[in-house]
């Protein structure tokens, strides 16, 4: 052994001072130290009592001749040969059967468990009983040593004497156990905390439970309060107060294996291995907490949860070891998972800066989990907003905990483009989803920067869609556009929830520039004042920049200028559709759009609604003269009809869309009385005059059957059809396409409607292109009696009484096309964006020019096919 | 109502900044009269935006013309000589410009091109009685083209500003090959 | 023509016989559509290039509140617009149209004096 020569050669001088007599004691002494010791470590010592104080004569008179570190290093080295040999093979020996345990199944561990924990246990405690043993002996030796000290008078103080020796053991008995360790240990160690943990789970639930349940029961009898909790307790057999005692216990074994595996050096194994298996629950029960269900937090139950289970099992667990932990392995080493064993204050109601620790590991870890899992549902989540609000406000909190939001714009966005941007879905369905996408991700998402990387693939789409821009106007300005489910009155249009959002926000509305003209927006710039310097930063007009919804609409189109376009031909359709004047709704429409698109922008429509308005006031005004006039001339009421029954509208339609005029010949009377109502208004307005657009309006008449009485609401047309049918109840097609003066195709398309009624029969004629309708009497429809009200809905394409936008569009091709002869005929070449920034500064109304480059350069390349430009070096020019 | 003040209103650079009106500024809009504002060139712009769509819709052969790239205020024109004219085959660029009170006033219209006419001097100007005296609001960028399109067929020799060519004019041979031996197209 | 040579059903057969003495036909609301127009014979007013039927350009409404006016000769303008030409031209305006002359300006100062409750005038110009 080269210690020993070691410390004999530093001993030389003292050798040579030494009696012959003096190296037999010490032969003698050596031999039997050596003798004892071994039979000592051996634990075949019945009688340690009398064993020990011949061992320390021993040792005291090896020590006097100074070869006290051959007598420590002797001992120390027998302990660990008993080690090696005899006390880690049995340990081990124990979990052989296990040694496949990493191949095995989960279910076949699951059956494990139980068996698993009892060997553990055992094996602990045989092993632990060892450890005692030795450390008895070890304790032998200490004090051996302190006796002869002061004689040597070399040594520090006693205590130190023992620390320094326990390390010593505690650090071989833990590279002994660590060398030989087998594989699957770690393995057997995170199934033992698997189970027991769940075990501890499945009796916090019933806690947890329990004391809900009798919460609400004792809320109901008593109020609010904790002795409710308390007495229901007590109350049912005792069963809670089981729970308590079988927590403990629990608790305490856990305490007491881990409390083992850390005196052998284990201390980080076992943090892995319960680490690991909290983690593991903790992700199981996150899972089964957050579920499918989107319409509740959470959140805060499974931060509950964390407090409940986890942190209460490691409280208690940390609490049992800092008790013992402190006398036994004052030194153990701490790994940085480990919390500091709060050997301060034990059981303190302060938590230890371990817990938190621990809880703030485990909440980032819930916060994780319960992220990842949201965002991989977020397009479902999102599809049910606002009903999947607290979903979101979940979401908010994960991300802000993890910083992680890249990630749902990763993942979002392909979801989108798997699920909705596709042509199965209806530009409706994307729309809504795009609108509460915005309502969703703002929460998440205040200044927008996410939103604007997952909108823009939606937007992107949309463009490519033709309904588009009617589909949002629909959206924005009907009372079904909105979310019915959000708060307010079902009825709201998106664009009233948008504004009332707005007003709670209690922000300016007009700090986005979609929002206003060019003109308004120069204003502003002279206006601007620095924020004063006291303001907040943070709510700093500068940083005020919210998600402005509307403005991310618009931005699916590019301009506000086609929105306002399409909106004005709805509102034209929507208008002369009217028969009580009645635009309040409109009024208030109107209003909220110029607040965001500026008064300039809805002109024409201002103009539109108030021409209803003076219509009205007109229309008062010309029949309650007319009558006058026709009473006081006393003149036979031949037709049977009065002013009474006659409405106009009266439109300046240089403001509206173009409008689409088609001749109709109307019942004679009525016709009379349009050109009566002309003349009056004639005489009352000169020198303006009126223009009937006969096919247009709304006509309610009644058709009376001896048993029944029918009302229906018409077009004109269909109103002309049918009155042919009172003085001739059977027409041929080509006869009564003329008697109306419409093509014989309108007259087919306009009767089908009467047919479908019943109130005509349709059959054919002479020859295959001549059809004969027929008035039905009402007999054939089943007898039916009292007032059928039915209201047609003149909404079939055919009935537009506005042109279309795609008209409109075709007519500002040429235009484009004149601009762009005209501009290089004066200028010889321009190159494209010339053209572009040209086109943008004069063609600015009527049409308006709202293209992008791409859009003109593909027009400009049409041109050049034509052959009316040409394109070199990036220039146009007039092709001579 | 205040009268306007007009006796230099030829002189665009010096623009309207003059008219002076009585009573408080008030919104246009809403007032039966119109009161002269300081500055209207909304509605001057709204009238060039509609004179550019009707020249550009009209597809008059001959005359054309465009506002510069970022001034609506300032136009480039083109007109070809007529059929049967001295200037047949010919094409010279003329600039417009327009003042703050167009269409009260006229624009002040110079051949950019150099234009051997006895009603054109060397610098460009055009001596025309319709963007003088004779103005009117009715006229149009369209109407002073087409009028001086006819004015290089139909000079006023009674009152030159190239002599030489009002004296050169009754030789119409002459006159032709001076017109092509002086032609300058612009590039 | 009224006869049917193939009849769908025998109620329709019937129906021939007493409709029409059995069915009413009664229009109880007719709701018409017209547009106005300014009975000038020309479409755009000669000074602001704007549509009589729109309005001029220092105003926002059409109509009533932007009336035109006819000169003797017979042109029209937007009130608005011969009132800014006539102000702009001295001492002497005349018709923007047909140059004919006169003394418009105190014709229409006059004007301007009862317009509040002025609508669609005529002014002569001599």
């Amino acid at each position: 052994m080269t210690a020993d020569a070691l410390s004999l050669v530093c001993n030389l001088g003292v050798l040579d001072s030494l009696s012959e007599a003096s190296i037999s004691e010490i032969l003698e002494s050596w031999n039997s130290f050596c003798l004892i010791t071994e039979t000592i470590v051996k634990g075949d010592d019945a009688d340690l009592s009398s064993s020990y104080s011949k061992f320390q004569s021993y040792v005291s008179s090896l020590c006097k001749y100074g070869l006290r570190s051959l007598v420590e290093e002797h001992f120390l080295i027998s302990l660990q040969d008993m080690l090696e040999k005899h006390v880690a093979p049995k340990f081990w020996k124990n979990f052989d059967a296990y040694s496949n345990v990493t191949d095995l199944e989960e279910n076949d561990k699951d059956m494990h468990e139980d068996e698993v924990e009892l060997l553990l246990c055992k094996a602990l405690e045989e092993i632990s009983l060892e450890k005692q043993y030795q450390e008895k002996y070890l304790l032998m030796l200490v004090k051996s040593l302190q006796l002869c000290q002061d004689s040597t008078s070399m040594e520090g103080h006693p205590s130190d004497v023992e620390k320094f020796f326990f390390s010593k053991y505690h650090l071989i008995i833990s590279s002994v156990l660590m060398t030989t360790l087998p594989r699957q240990f770690p393995e057997v160690l995170h199934w033992y905390f698997k189970g027991r943990l769940e075990e501890l789970s499945t009796i916090m639930a019933g806690n947890y439970e329990d004391s809900e349940s009798q919460d609400r029961i004792g809320m109901e009898l008593y109020g609010k309060g904790k002795h409710p909790t308390q007495f229901g307790n007590m109350d049912i057999d005792g069963s809670y107060d089981q729970k308590e005692i079988l927590e403990n216990k629990l608790v305490r074994n856990i305490g007491m294996v881990v409390h083992n595996l850390r005196s052998l050096g284990f201390t980080s194994m076992t943090e892995d291995a319960y680490a690991s298996a909290i983690f593991l629950l903790l992700k199981a029960k996150v899972f089964d907490l957050a579920g499918d269900d989107y319409r509740s937090s959470v959140l805060e139950s499974i931060k509950e949860w964390i407090q409940a289970v986890p942190l209460q099992f490691l409280h208690a667990l940390l609490d049992y070891l800092g008790d013992s932990i402190s006398y036994l392995s004052p030194s153990s080493m701490k790994s940085p998972l480990a919390s500091s064993p709060s050997s301060c204050y034990p059981g303190a109601s302060k938590p230890s800066e371990g817990i938190i620790r621990w809880q703030l590991r485990l909440e980032y870890f819930a916060y994780e989990t319960l992220q990842d899992l949201r965002i991989a549902k977020l397009f479902e989540i999102i599809v049910d907003y606002p009903d999947s609000a607290p979903a979101i406000e979940d979401l908010k909190q994960c991300l802000e905990y993890t910083g992680q939001h890249s990630k749902l714009v990763d993942s979002f966005i392909s979801a989108l483009q798997y699920r909705l941007l596709t042509a199965g879905a209806s530009t409706n369905d994307i729309l809504h989803q795009y609108v509460s996408t915005i309502k969703a991700l703002r929460t998440i998402d205040p200044a927008g920067v996410f939103l604007e990387a997952v909108g823009e693939p939606i937007r992107e789409y949309l463009r490519g869609r033709k309904d588009t821009i009617k589909c949002i106007v629909t959206m924005l300005t009907d009372g079904t556009g909105g979310n019915n489910n959000g708060p307010g009155n079902s009825g709201d249009s998106l664009l009233e929830e948008l504004n009332r959002d707005e007003e709670n926000q209690e922000t300016a509305g007009l700090d986005d520039d979609i929002n206003i003209d060019d003109k308004q927006a120069w204003i502003d710039v002279q206006r601007w004042e620095p924020d004063p310097v006291e303001a907040d930063p943070l709510k700093g007009s500068r940083y005020r920049r919210k998600v402005d919804v509307l403005g991310m609409i618009v931005g699916i189109i590019g301009s506000k200028d086609q929105l306002v376009n399409e909106y004005r031909v709805m509102l034209a359709e929507k208008l002369l559709n009217k028969t009580d004047y009645d635009i309040d709704t409109e009024i208030r429409t109107l209003e909220l759009l110029k607040i965001h698109f500026g008064e300039n922008s809805m002109q024409k429509c201002e103009i539109m609604l108030n021409d209803l308005i003076d219509s009205k006031r007109t229309n008062t005004n010309v029949k309650a003269t007319i009558n006058q006039l026709s009473q006081t001339g006393a003149e036979s009421q031949e037709h049977e009809v009065s002013f009474d029954i006659l409405d106009a509208t009266i439109i300046s339609s240089n403001f509206w869309p173009p409008i689409q005029d088609e001749v109709v010949n109307i019942p004679e009377p009525v016709d009379q009385l349009l050109s009566d109502y002309a003349k009056r208004y004639h005489e009352i307005k000169t020198p303006r005059k009126l223009l009937w657009k006969k096919n247009l309006g709304t006509v309610k008449l009644e058709l009376e059957f001896e048993d029944r009485t029918l009302q229906f609401t018409v077009t004109p047309v269909h109103a002309s059809i049918i009155m042919q049918f009172q003085d001739q109840t059977s027409w041929n097609s080509k006869n009564l396409a003329a008697a109306i003066g419409v093509p014989v195709d309108t007259l087919q398309r306009r009767i089908s409607f009467w047919i479908s009624k019943g109130i005509i029969a349709e059959s054919s004629g002479e020859d295959s292109n001549d059809h004969v309708y027929t008035l039905v009497d009402s007999m054939a429809d089943g007898g039916k009696t009292g007032i059928n009200n039915e209201e047609l809905v003149a909404d079939d394409d055919a009935e537009r009484s506005v042109a279309s936008v795609e008209d409109q569009l075709r007519k500002e091709m040429t235009v484009y096309e004149k601009f762009i002869v005209g501009m290089l005929k004066n200028f010889g070449s321009m190159a494209l964006d010339r053209i572009h920034n040209t086109l943008k500064m004069f063609c600015v109304s009527d049409p308006t020019y709202d293209k992008s480059l791409q859009q003109l350069q593909f027009f400009l390349s049409g041109l050049v096919a034509e052959e009316k430009l040409e394109l070199r070096d990036g220039m146009y020019f007039l092709k001579k | 109502m205040a009268t306007m003040n007009n006796q230099d209103s030829n002189n665009n650079n010096n623009n309207n900044n003059r008219q002076v009106t009585a009573g408080p500024p008030m919104n246009a809009s809403k007032q039966p009269l119109p009161t002269p504002k300081t500055v209207d060139t909304q509605s001057v712009l709204k009238r060039l935006q509609s004179e550019l769509m009707a020249l550009m819709m009209s597809g008059d052969s001959g005359i054309s013309a465009f506002p510069e790239e970022d001034n609506i205020f300032c136009w480039k024109g083109t007109i070809s000589g007529s059929k049967d004219t001295v200037f047949e085959g010919t094409e010279y660029k003329l600039s417009l410009s327009f003042p703050n009170d167009y269409p009260f006033k006229p624009p002040k219209v110079k051949f950019e091109t150099g234009c051997f006419h006895p009603n054109v001097d060397v610098f460009g100007n055009i001596c025309l009685d319709i963007l003088q005296d004779k103005w009117s609001s009715a006229y149009d960028v369209r109407t002073i083209l087409i009028s001086i399109q006819s004015l290089l067929g139909e000079p006023n020799t009674s009152s030159p500003l190239n002599t030489q060519a009002a004296a050169l004019w009754g030789n119409q041979e002459e006159y032709r090959k001076m017109v092509e031996k002086l032609y300058k197209p612009v590039a | 023509m009224h006869s049917i040579p193939i009849s769908p059903s025998p109620s329709s057969l019937s129906l021939n016989l007493k409709s029409e003495l059995k069915i009413l036909f009664v229009i109880y609301r007719w709701h018409a559509v017209a547009s106005w127009t300014w009975d000038a014979h020309d479409e755009t007013c000669g000074i602001c290039r704007i549509s009589f039927d729109g309005c001029c350009p220092y105003c926002k409404l059409p109509g009533d509140d932007c009336p035109l006016i006819w000169g003797a000769c017979n042109h029209a303008f937007h009130l608005h617009c011969i009132l800014k030409w006539v102000n702009s031209q001295t001492p002497q305006a005349h018709c923007p149209m047909c140059r004919r002359e006169g003394s418009l300006k105190n014709e229409l100062q006059c004007i301007e004096a009862l317009l509040s409750h002025f609508v669609g005038s005529v002014w002569t110009l001599e």
